[in-house]
């Protein structure tokens, strides 16, 4: 997984030895800060260049938002852009050699889950009230609740950990596989074995190893995609009223 | 792998919302006014030119009208100058035949009055061809007396026969 090494210190150096996964994390938002702040700065009421690409970005995450949560969605921008943004620049990472996805470890997957776990409640609780909010937990039919109650309640403290869990094991996966082929390639290289065969199966490696990395790319966009999509459902569904249901 | 570290887990916590305060203030705040100013814009620009449009075709409307009112004045002029115009050739020509029947009077009294004068001057002619002749013829035994009456008797003949 840490392909780099002795190389990696020379050219992402970490003085103050913070934990690799944070020093990533903090790397990707700071990517993330520097965009928003050279688009800010170029801002224009015609789009250009990058403006558009943020634009059609943004664009997207408020017409989901409205599809999903009606008049409300827009209010949720921030949370939902910098949570896509976050979780695709951050499983990105890993595919270049050197760095890795903070999206890797499960304990930042979880701080996310964990946002959107609270941020679900809080906005449920503030949209309907404290009782009206957990009203939903128990019913109907209101006689179950009993029943309904905890299996909702478990539900709800699931979401974080499916969220969570499906991010990393995708990632991770992601992370070894390339990890893997990198590590075949070294190997095959100083094996003792017939030439051909050595030379076959160094080039299947070196082969394999972009494909992959296109099938990386895929799989980041689509987890950073499906990550945002279930965390807007849950807002959504903690905020929606019935009428909008 | 799976080792659970709650530092982490609140960095990250911490790391998102410090990121999602950041890039509300200083990125999206302003975005979204520009989206907004954008999107007022071009809804001025759309109702500025269809009023554009509907005062332009107030204006057409309004030049048509003046068109056709200038149509039918030109058309009403045209007529107005055309029945002048056979006025006026009516006129010419009741003068032209007017002046035409004036001077064929005067070339018809002219004519009479050339013919009177003709007659006159045939008359003294004839007489003095008379006289010259019956002097020739008689020559002499004739008194004067008598010769007046012949004369006479002659014109008197002359006249006769002229009228």
């Amino acid at each position: 997984m840490n392909e780099a090494g002795p190389l990696k210190e020379f050219l992402i150096p970490n003085p103050f030895h913070v934990p690799e996964v944070v020093y990533m994390s903090w790397i990707v938002m700071a990517l993330i800060i520097v965009f928003f702040i050279i688009v800010r700065l170029t801002l224009k009421t015609l789009p250009r260049g990058a403006q558009n690409v943020t634009e059609f970005f943004l664009e997207w995450i408020i017409k989901r938002s409205e599809e999903y949560m009606g008049k409300n969605g827009p209010r949720f921008l921030p949370l939902f852009a910098l949570l896509f943004l976050f979780v695709f620049i951050s499983n990105l990472l890993g595919l270049i050699p050197g760095f890795k996805s903070p999206t890797s470890n499960i304990n930042v997957t979880l701080g996310l889950g964990l946002i959107i776990f609270f941020s679900t409640h809080y906005f449920g609780i503030k949209a309907k009230g404290f009782f009206g909010y957990f009203k939903h937990f128990a019913g109907p039919p209101y006689w179950l609740a009993p029943l309904l109650f905890p299996i909702h309640i478990i539900g709800e403290l699931i979401r974080p950990l499916s969220l969570a869990f499906r991010l990393f094991g995708n990632i991770l996966a992601k992370e070894i596989l390339l990890g893997i082929l990198a590590t075949l390639l070294v190997t095959f290289a100083f094996t003792d074995m017939p030439w051909i065969v050595q030379k076959m199966l160094e080039a299947g490696s070196l082969i394999l190893r972009p494909l992959i990395m296109v099938l990386g790319g895929l799989v980041c966009f689509i987890q950073a995609l499906v990550f945002t999509m279930l965390a807007m459902v849950y807002v959504a569904g903690a905020v929606s009223t019935s009428e909008e249901h | 792998m799976l080792n659970f570290e709650p530092y982490i887990l609140l960095v990250t916590i911490i790391t998102f919302l410090i990121g999602m305060v950041l890039i509300w203030n200083v990125f999206l705040k302003r975005f979204l006014r520009v989206l907004e100013d954008r999107a007022a814009g071009v809804k001025d620009n759309i109702e500025s030119a269809e009023k554009n449009k509907t005062e332009a075709e107030s204006l057409r409307l309004e030049y048509q009208k003046h068109l056709d009112e200038i149509d039918k004045k030109v058309q009403r002029a045209i007529k107005d100058a055309t029945k002048e115009g056979i006025e006026l050739k009516n006129e010419i020509i009741l003068k032209a035949r007017q002046e035409a029947k004036n001077v064929l009077d005067k070339t018809y009294e002219k004519i009479d009055l050339e013919k009177e004068k003709m007659l006159k001057e045939l008359k003294t002619e004839v007489v003095n061809m008379s006289v010259t002749i019956a002097e020739k013829i008689i020559k002499e035994n004739l008194s004067h007396k008598v010769n007046d009456r012949m004369v006479d008797e002659v014109l008197a003949e002359i006249e006769r026969g002229g009228k």
